[in-house]
């Protein structure tokens, strides 16, 4: 099966039927409960991430949808003021923290592998921890919230009304242990992703030959790392405030509460971008199918999205732009955010050149990305307004603002998402999404959602602020917010219409082939679903489409399964170097375990226990510290001893 | 069609050195988000320090100089001793090995205590002003990762006096001694700005 | 952005506009040259037009960043001319953000002609108006559209701002950063009136509240007892009104309260039945206001309330 010279002409010696069989054995899970807990798969546990995240979406939107009906009426009375406070806290901690930025991280776990061609993330049983901490920050979340002790300082948690004189009870704890749990996950995502696209890419496919929506994960990534741990930081200083007394925030021993709104800014800024950027990955990998071309201007738009992440670290302060900050200071960071659109905008008439010169095709995919070139450039035009400090002051926390952020938000990244999601849905589930279905929810989705957040822009303008539970009679208002709220129903039956389509189409809808689209990536290059090891032989990358360039009979990896590799079930994986892609190592996979589960499970409950007491990290720590060190002990290498 | 060759990789090695180990860009990976952990707690320290007209602000004293003077010369001093493993490591020497990361981890565990007390000696707590809630902040942060250094340094010292030992172990000496340099250095700069730049400035 | 009744409105306003209209002109050319993309008919020669398309979008990219610039140049321009406001024989106004009420104190160089009410602004027009901004607990919003932006009152973050009213008017404004339950009801009220009127409504303020010594009519006697009943009851633990014995300061100052139009910082209007309404149940009105309910028979109410409406 291996050959020993490095390389030699086709026809290669691929593996055979019996080999693939086993290559199957050795990497598919156990069936049952325990496989189930157990796997290290990156497709099933990104899978996993996906769905929660949508499932926590559709709660999240059950929110809007009780605060736009709140809102229907003036002075109506069927949410009071309480219950409001925690339902737009946790909408909009949810949406940012537990859907937006965990759903792009998976899609990227799920397609990154794959684009790259490759089997696994470089640290699978990290990866399955970083789920199960995911998965209890975001229930610790809904569960407080289910039982009244939800959030309710808003997604940013000011202080001091988020600290310990103005906040007591758990509701502000509550929000600080979730975004230290959904942190430490989204860095481990981060960590996967960039160790995976630099050292597993497949043989020849060099920096340049990279496809666009990796870079933007790669690029994503680097953000995470720098801008999560600043808010896990600061939400650790504000529990510490809470729970030990500390001061950090409190004017009154030396603290400062515009400290707080610098450090949440200096990350909160780049989580927008953190959320977009991979949805312009999307869409930069999905238009060569959808014009068949491929997408104009490659290294403009890279270059546009390393632009992007470092301008992203140098405008935190146009959020604080009415705390007044010197003058000076506010020039600068207009400065910065107008000049961000300039990547921005590059991106947008790089994509419009490749609709141009191709020939595009409107399946329900194309349709979203229309929607999203319509919807988020308003967005962008709004974000351009309120970069001015004198147009902020006027408009800054008012319904303005949220036009702008659901415009840029819903448009620049849930649009792509559920394009990515009719265009990949074969790939994944190896059963096509109705098209029928899917063209009548992208209208109610798009109609919806212009009609809920358009009149928005006017009422900002007319003086309503945010995060009001109600408004009194004769300010002008009614209209608008009704028709913000019927527009939020028509939205409702589109997200739901999408639902159905996908769980009908998952249980029913048409076999997939694996490459419907005629796509240029390489995970159109395995079968439909693709199989646990992704890829019997891993393949060979001449150019930036290689599904475009493949000839008949073309060369692929050999040598990577040895036999004793197959024989000790060992799963292998391939390395390669950083830039220049070249075989340089065969690395052992790990095999599927159930700890990780027990660590996320412990982690939890430790971060749970400090909700309570101080004592609950030290206890907690030691409880982490033994599946850690289970896990990272060796096994007795029995059977390799044997071999030797 | 002789341009598209197949390759074959049976040949490679299944453990490797340095920046061709995933293991290794892993560590950096957590180096690097560390790092930005202990660089805004910094920037808060400089942050508050900016709004006082004196720092620490009386009647505080000011932190005593001996006992993290004492603890940063003996983490240089860890410096060189993981080096040693290193070396030992990078010959697959499985006993020398073992016995520099041992020597290693009995530094670190001085270090560790002596951190503990360092807390005592900085004359401030932290419920006092927001000056002692930075300092602990600072020790507590930086403290962790001195912890899990330990940890991960004993364990992994440990496997080398046992027949599990395998070739990856090696090169996870190497991760250690990358990881120790991220620990020294970062306190390196963070003694300096909680012990000697309220005295200097 | 609209209706700017001040100066600094009208510099962000005249912002505004052209802002407005060249992006959505831009727009405008975004969605066509789109439509166009989709629609068009396809030509053979891939290759040049590949070229021309390169030059299109350098093209694009050239005009994002010219236009860009020239957005930051007048943004520069506005917030320089906002600044720049004449601040001689200004107006000083402390206004401190409390939850969910506002406390204005007027500043004057005599002890004796400043001044303390609540909810409601006067300021006169073409005067400038210095306003410091403070908070008594969790960050507030200043936000008078009509004459200004937003400035937020932030805890042990005194600074300060200056606006010009340049004609008459009533203005709403509302608190505009989350403050907690009742951020929703924290409105004021600004009268930007001429000169002369300002100068009497501030030297009405300015008086104490005239209980009758004895009751002649009525209705005078009816006040008294309201009277008595406001400084036995609760409310003198928490309100002042100047001229008796009640000066407390957690709750606003009712000394002219029956000159404001509103009451419970801008939520009803200030009439006998909501000002009944308000002190028998302001939880029923404001679910969370720091003002208890009050258990009043209906004599002492109807007489607390002919007092209160007697603070003119
Ligand atoms: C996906 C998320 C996302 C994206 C992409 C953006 C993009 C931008 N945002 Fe937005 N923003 C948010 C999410 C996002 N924002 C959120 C969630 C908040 C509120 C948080 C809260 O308070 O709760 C917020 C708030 C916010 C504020 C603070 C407002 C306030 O609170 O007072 C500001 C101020 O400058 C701002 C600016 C911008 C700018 C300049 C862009 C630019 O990047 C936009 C660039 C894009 C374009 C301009 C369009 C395409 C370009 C062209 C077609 C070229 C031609 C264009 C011109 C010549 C103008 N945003
Ligand atoms: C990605 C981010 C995101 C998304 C997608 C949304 C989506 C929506 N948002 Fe959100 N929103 C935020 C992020 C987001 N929001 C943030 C950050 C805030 C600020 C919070 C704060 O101030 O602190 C905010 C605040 C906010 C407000 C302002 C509240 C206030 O200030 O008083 C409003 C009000 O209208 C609103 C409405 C909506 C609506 C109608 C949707 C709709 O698009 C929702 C559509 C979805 C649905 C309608 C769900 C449909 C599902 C079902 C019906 C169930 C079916 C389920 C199954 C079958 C399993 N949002
Ligand atoms: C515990 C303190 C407290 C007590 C007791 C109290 N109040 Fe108040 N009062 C407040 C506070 C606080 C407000 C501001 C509430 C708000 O607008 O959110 C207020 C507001 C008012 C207002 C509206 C003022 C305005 O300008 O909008 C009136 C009138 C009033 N109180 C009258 C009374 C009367 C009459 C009593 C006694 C029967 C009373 N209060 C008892 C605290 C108190
Ligand atoms: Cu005060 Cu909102
Ligand atoms: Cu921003």
């Amino acid at each position: 099966m291996t050959s020993p010279e490095l390389t030699h002409p086709v026809p290669p010696t691929r593996l055979d039927d019996e080999e693939v069989a086993n290559l199957e054995e050795v990497w598919t899970d156990r069936p049952g409960l325990y496989g189930f807990l157990a796997t290290v798969d990156h497709k099933r546990i990104a899978t996993r991430y996906i769905v929660s995240a949508f499932f926590f979406f559709a709660l999240a939107g059950v929110g809007a949808l009780m605060m736009r009906t709140q809102l229907a009426l003036p002075e109506n009375r069927l949410l009071g003021p309480d219950f409001y406070r925690q339902v737009f806290t946790v909408h909009g901690t949810t949406m940012m923290f537990i859907f937006a930025v965990p759903v792009m991280q998976a899609v990227g776990l799920y397609l990154v592998p794959l684009m790259i061609g490759t089997r696994n993330v470089a640290f699978p049983r990290l990866n399955a921890l970083g789920f199960w901490v995911y998965l209890i920050g975001s229930l610790l979340l809904w569960v407080s919230f289910f039982m009244n002790t939800g959030p309710d300082a808003g997604w940013f948690s000011y202080v001091p009304l988020a600290g310990p004189e103005y906040g007591p009870g758990k509701r502000s704890d509550v929000w600080a242990q979730t975004i230290t749990f959904t942190e430490i996950s989204a860095i481990i995502s981060a960590i996967e992703i960039i160790v995976t696209v630099f050292k597993q890419r497949a043989p020849g496919m060099t920096l340049n030959r990279v496809p666009l929506f990796v870079w933007a994960m790669v690029v994503t990534s680097f953000m995470v790392l720098f801008a999560m741990p600043t808010v896990a930081t600061a939400s650790a200083m504000l529990a510490l405030d809470r729970l030990v007394g500390t001061h950090f925030f409190n004017v009154a021993e030396g603290g400062d509460p515009l400290l707080w709104q610098h450090l949440f800014w200096f990350f909160g800024h780049p989580e927008v971008y953190i959320i977009f950027i991979p949805a312009t990955g999307l869409i930069s990998s999905m238009l060569p199918a959808l014009t068949r071309r491929e997408v104009f201007g490659y290294p403009l738009i890279l270059m546009a999205l390393v632009g992007t992440a470092f301008m992203s670290f140098g405008l935190w302060v146009h959020h604080m732009f009415a705390a007044g900050i010197p003058m000076l200071g506010g020039s600068f960071f207009t400065a910065a955010s107008v000049m961000i659109a300039i990547p921005t905008g590059v991106q947008i008439f790089c994509w419009i050149a490749t609709i141009w010169t191709g020939r595009p095709r409107l399946t329900v995919a194309m349709h979203y990305l229309l929607g999203f070139f319509f919807i988020f450039v308003i967005g962008g035009m709004t974000g351009v307004m309120i970069a001015s400090v004198p147009l902020d002051w006027q408009l800054h926390d008012s319904f303005f603002i949220v036009a702008h952020f659901h415009y840029v938000l819903i448009g620049g990244a849930v649009f792509p998402l559920l394009g990515a999601v009719h265009h990949w849905f074969p790939k994944v589930t190896g059963r096509m999404m109705s098209e029928k279905l899917g063209r009548i929810a992208f209208w109610f989705t798009f109609a919806g959602m212009n009609i809920t957040f358009f009149p928005m822009h006017f009422l900002g303008i007319y003086g309503m602020p945010r995060r009001v539970y109600t408004y009194l009679d004769g300010l002008g208002w009614n209209g608008l917010n009704l028709t913000a709220t019927i527009g939020s129903y028509i939205l409702a039956v589109g997200v739901l219409l999408f639902v159905f389509n996908a769980v009908r189409s998952r249980l029913a809808g048409a076999p997939a082939s694996a490459d419907p689209w005629g796509a240029d990536t390489l995970e159109w290059a395995t079968s439909s679903p693709p199989p646990s090891y992704a890829f019997a032989n891993i393949p060979i990358v001449h150019g930036r489409s290689p599904m475009w360039t493949r000839e008949p009979g073309e060369g692929a990896v050999t040598g990577l399964d040895s036999k004793e590799s197959l024989d000790e079930q060992q799963r292998m994986t391939l390395i390669t170097s950083v830039i220049d892609a070249r075989p340089d190592g065969r690395h052992k996979d790990p095999n599927p375990t159930i700890l990780p589960m027990l660590a996320g499970l412990a982690i939890g409950g430790a971060l749970i226990a400090c909700l309570f007491t101080p004592w609950g990290l030290p206890i907690g720590s030691v409880l982490v510290l033994i599946p850690l060190l289970l896990w990272g002990y060796p096994h007795k290498p029995a059977a390799e001893a044997e071999v030797e | 069609m002789m341009d598209r060759p197949a390759v074959d990789v049976s040949h490679l090695p299944t453990e490797s050195f340095g920046h061709r180990s995933i293991v290794w860009w892993g560590t950096v990976g957590f180096m690097v988000s560390e790092g930005a952990t202990l660089a805004i707690a910094a920037s808060s320290y400089l942050y508050l320090r900016g709004n006082e007209t004196d720092w620490p602000p009386p009647p505080t004293p000011l932190p005593d100089l001996l006992l993290p003077t004492i603890n940063v010369a003996l983490l240089l001093l860890s410096l060189w001793v993981v080096h040693r493993a290193k070396h030992h490591a990078m010959r697959f020497e499985k006993r020398h090995t073992g016995i520099w990361m041992m020597i290693c981890t009995a530094v670190a565990f001085i270090t560790t205590v002596l951190r503990g007390f360092e807390f005592a000696s900085v004359n401030t707590s932290w419920d006092d002003h927001a000056y002692g809630s930075l300092v602990w902040l600072i020790l507590g942060l930086h403290g962790t990762l001195i912890l899990t250094d330990l940890i991960e340094g004993g364990v992994i010292g440990s496997i080398f006096f046992t027949d599990r030992c395998q070739d990856k172990h090696f090169s996870d000496v190497e991760d250690v001694a990358l990881y120790k340099w991220f620990l020294v250095l970062s306190w390196v700069i963070l003694y300096f700005l909680i012990y000697l730049s309220p005295r200097l400035m | 952005m609209t209706d700017a009744f001040g100066r600094q409105a009208a510099l962000i306003e005249r912002l505004w506009w052209p802002t407005l209209w060249v992006l959505t002109a831009i727009y405008i050319a975004v969605m066509i040259a789109l439509a166009y993309a989709m629609l068009r008919r396809r030509h053979v020669d891939e290759v040049k037009s590949e070229v021309r398309t390169a030059r299109w979008v350098g093209a694009a990219i050239a005009g994002t960043v010219v236009i860009l610039f020239a957005y930051f140049i007048s943004d520069l321009f506005t917030a320089r001319a906002i600044a720049g406001i004449e601040r001689k024989d200004g107006v000083t106004i402390e206004v401190t953000g409390l939850q969910w009420w506002w406390r204005v104190e007027y500043s004057d160089s005599v002890p004796e002609r400043r001044l303390t009410t609540a909810n409601e602004i006067h300021i006169p027009v073409g005067r400038p108006v210095r306003i410091i901004t403070s908070s008594a607990d969790v960050i507030h919003s200043f936000w008078i559209r009509e004459l200004h932006g937003k400035r937020d009152l932030i805890p042990g973050d005194k600074s300060e701002f200056w606006l010009r009213a340049d004609s008459a008017g009533v203005f709403r404004g509302q608190c505009a950063e989350f403050c907690g339950l009742e951020h929703a009801k924290m409105a004021l009220v600004v009268v930007a009136e001429p000169e002369a009127q300002f100068q009497a409504w501030y030297d009405r303020q300015l008086s104490a509240a005239r209980v009758p010594p004895v009751a002649v009519t009525r209705a005078d006697s009816l006040i008294r007892s309201g009277h008595d009943v406001f400084v036995t009851k609760a409310c003198v633990m928490c309100h002042t009104i100047r001229g008796t014995t009640a000066g407390s300061s957690i709750g606003p100052d009712l000394t002219h309260l029956a000159s404001r139009r509103m009451i419970a910082a801008g939520t009803r209007t200030n009439t006998r039945g909501n000002l009944a309404g308000w002190v028998v149940d302001p939880q029923g009105i404001k679910p969370g206001a720091l003002m208890p309910p009050n258990n009043l028979t209906p004599a002492e109410l109807e007489a607390l309330i002919s007092f209160l409406e007697s603070l003119k």
